[in-house]
């Protein structure tokens, strides 16, 4: 019975839907929305912005030859699942209104004077390329290594597979308590039956094959209440077979009367800290253990007389209010040594200004904006320009997070295209025009073919490997 | 104990939807391989499949029970925008499925694989404790849900059953100042 009129009403709100979207494609005027980078951030504002604007364009510009940002040299190669975003992206790039332009970087190749000539507005999603430093002795030592880079190493990162890393010791210390310092622990731990039928690079695997690590120590500024990671990537490392969590029972003890006054969302997590804590024990079947420490602070990097790291100086903290989530941590003049053959610095990544001309806030390492609108630093709007992602709110989130804040800055750009205050445009423009002749430029087909490729070289038993040079890269993409 | 055990109250949601959907919607063979496995005397599965039609039927069991099996409900999604887009689902189907048949916008960018949070939904609080209690992986994720409320699920993770009949599923506002992951960190 009802099924007719709900029947029309699809029916008339599908036809209404094709003449729009079949009269943006050919209507001379559109505006014209570039977006730099190609993580989840500028996935997602295109995404949204296609939606909520039939008359938009959106062109994608990647750094490197190969998109998706940090889902594809970030996201542990253990966790596929994670990667599956990559289908709704690549479904995007088929869309015949949004474009992919790899291989050129925006501040090097082109400029944004250059791209505002051609588009109505600039969304900046590049995300945070560099990292948090410790500013202390020794952090320059062989052998301490930044996680960021470590990540890129064995997630194939053409800039970061040379890095030197030397697992030939018995103990690695991380300093942070964050997922990144999870996801290299369980990398540093998990045994490579395991990794084998992962992405993870096969130089990474070799490496790892031979490493002599027995026992991660993770080191926390703060304590247990204050840690970084969640729930989901701690209960993950508990269960890693033949490996023992080692928590000390007494870090953990203040923790048993404030669980429940804790809010959703750190409970949980402090409630399995807990428990694991009072029956962390070495078993007889683990040979590899995971420690985790807390109220330390770095203070030196200890080297021998090669310069290569043998141990790491950290002062003993007290928290000012210890039942506090949100307190801080204060040095006790108290000193201790964990030795150490390799140790990463896991405290953050940092996104940095690659625009002469766009404002960046030197402290909080982002671009200053509202609602994802850039400002100048007296505040008043920067015309046309935007930010999403990492680069608008600082390296924390996942990727639903950075979802939402996409989503907002799609919000932001649509308002002012449809307040009419942006150039619109009734020719077309290929990005191409703007690159120097002889300039490798990448596009979806091109970027297809490495698909491919990488796929077919993964064999059985990998989902793929990724290639890690950008030449060999072009060479593929030159060949097909 | 007849043959026909498995239809008597107690069925759970999950085997129901083996039986619903496959013959109404042929996902997958396995679950056909199912249906027909446990209900040999639904050989012939009469209905053929229109999303926009609502599909009534109920079954003859054997013995005495008499089961009545409203095969599809009805609920709302309020999208973000705020846009309410009233839908009928299919029992047994979940909420990102179905959100995706009527193209509302909800992510799921795992796959519904339980990685991600992207199908994060508010339920409408009157039908919460309807809804079959949540697993350890999906609190997991939800703690780290951006707009985290007590009412919140993860959509990909919701099977629709009888009992949602009219209920309101809305989808997290963009809105502005939230806090990622549940932790403050400290400026030193
Ligand atoms: C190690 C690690 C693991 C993670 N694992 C998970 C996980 O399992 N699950 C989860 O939900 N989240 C995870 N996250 C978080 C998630 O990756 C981020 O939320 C998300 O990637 C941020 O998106 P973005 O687009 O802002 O930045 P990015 O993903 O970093 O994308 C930025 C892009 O911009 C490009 N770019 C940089 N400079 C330029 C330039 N000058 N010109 C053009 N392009 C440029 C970069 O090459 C890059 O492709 C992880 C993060 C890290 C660091
Ligand atoms: N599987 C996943 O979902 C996944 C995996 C990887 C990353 N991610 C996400 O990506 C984001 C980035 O992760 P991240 O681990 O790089 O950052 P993070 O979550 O911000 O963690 C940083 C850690 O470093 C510590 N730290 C900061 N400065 C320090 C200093 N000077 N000395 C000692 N310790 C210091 C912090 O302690 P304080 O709290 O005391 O500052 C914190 O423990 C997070 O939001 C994370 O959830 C997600
Ligand atoms: S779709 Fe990823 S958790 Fe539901």
């Amino acid at each position: 019975m009802f099924s007719i009129p709900i029947f029309q009403n699809v029916y008339i709100t599908s036809s209404r839907f094709l003449v729009r979207y079949t009269r943006s494609l050919f209507s001379d005027n559109h505006y014209r929305v570039g977006i730099v980078g190609s993580g989840p951030a500028g996935f997602y504002t295109a995404q949204r912005l296609l939606k909520l604007n039939s008359n938009v364009r959106v062109d994608i510009i990647e750094r490197l030859p190969t998109p998706f940002g940090l889902v594809r040299y970030g996201v542990a190669p253990d966790h596929p699942e994670v990667k599956n975003v990559i289908t709704n992206f690549t479904n995007l790039l088929k869309d015949t209104r949004c474009r992919f332009y790899g291989n050129i970087s925006v501040g090097t190749d082109i400029s944004l004077s250059q791209l505002f000539t051609y588009y109505s507005a600039i969304v900046l999603a590049y995300g945070a390329d560099s990292d948090r430093k410790l500013e202390i002795p020794g952090e320059n030592a062989k052998g301490f290594l930044s996680a960021r880079r470590f990540v890129g190493w064995y997630n194939g990162l053409p800039e970061d597979v040379s890095l030197d890393v030397d697992l030939s010791s018995q103990t690695a210390v991380i300093i942070g308590q964050g997922n990144v310092a999870i996801d290299v622990a369980r990398i540093l731990l998990t045994p490579t039956e395991q990794l084998e039928k992962t992405d993870i690079c096969n130089h990474a695997l070799l490496a790892l094959r031979e490493s002599k690590i027995q026992r991660v120590v993770l080191v926390g500024r703060r304590g247990p209440l204050q840690v970084a990671f969640t729930i989901k990537e701690l209960r993950e490392l508990l269960k890693l077979k033949q490996i023992t969590t080692l928590l000390t029972k007494e870090d953990h003890d203040f923790l048993e009367p404030i669980i429940s006054t804790l809010p959703r969302g750190r409970k949980r997590l402090i409630e399995l800290l807990y428990k694991t804590s009072r029956q962390s024990l070495h078993t007889e079947t683990s040979n590899k253990c995971l420690e985790i420490s807390y109220l330390r602070s770095p203070t030196i990097i200890n080297t021998n007389t090669e310069g290569k790291i043998n141990s790491i100086t950290f002062e003993v903290n007290k928290l000012q209010d210890h039942n506090s989530i949100n307190t801080k941590a204060i040095g006790t003049g108290v000193y201790e040594t964990i030795e150490c053959g390799i140790a990463f610095r896991s405290i953050g990544y940092k996104s940095i200004p690659i625009l002469e001309s766009v404002p960046f806030d030197n402290i909080k390492h982002v671009i200053p904006n509202e609602r994802g609108k850039v400002t100048h630093l007296d505040g008043t709007l920067y015309k046309g320009l935007y930010c999403s992602g990492w680069i608008k709110r600082g390296p924390v989130g996942v990727i639903a997070s950075t979802m939402n804040d996409a989503y907002e800055t799609a919000e932001r750009v649509h308002e002012d295209l449809t307040a009419d205050t942006l150039q619109s445009f009734n020719t077309d423009f290929k990005l191409s025009d703007l690159i120097p002749e002889g300039h490798r430029m990448v596009n979806y087909t091109d970027w297809s073919s490495l698909d491919t490729e990488e796929v077919s070289r993964g064999g059985e038993s990998k989902p793929r490997e990724k290639i890690t040079s950008i030449q060999e890269m072009i060479r593929i993409m030159n060949n097909k | 104990m007849n043959t026909c055990r498995i239809f008597s109250r107690s069925i759970s949601y999950k085997r129901a939807f083996f039986i619903h959907t496959a013959s109404l919607y042929s996902y997958n063979f396995k679950s056909i391989h199912l249906a027909c496995q446990y209900s040999p005397q639904l050989s012939c599965f009469p209905i053929t499949y229109s999303p926009y039609r609502a599909i009534h039927t109920s079954f003859r069991l054997r013995g005495d029970e008499q089961l009545e099996f409203n095969e599809s409900v009805r609920v709302t999604f309020i999208d973000r925008d705020g846009n309410h887009v009233p839908v009928i689902g299919n029992i047994g189907e979940n909420l990102l499925s179905l959100a995706h048949r009527y193209d509302i916008e909800m992510e799921g960018a795992c796959d519904a694989s339980l990685a991600c949070t992207t199908c994060h939904v508010y339920i409408q609080p009157e039908f919460f404790s309807v809804l079959l209690p949540s697993t350890d992986e999906e609190e997991d994720l939800l703690d780290l849900a951006p707009f985290l409320e007590s009412n919140s699920r993860l959509g990909c993770q919701v099977l629709l059953t009888r009992d949602m009949q009219g209920m309101f599923i809305s989808l997290p506002r963009v809105t502005r100042n939230f806090y990622v992951d549940g932790h403050i960190p400290k400026a030193h």
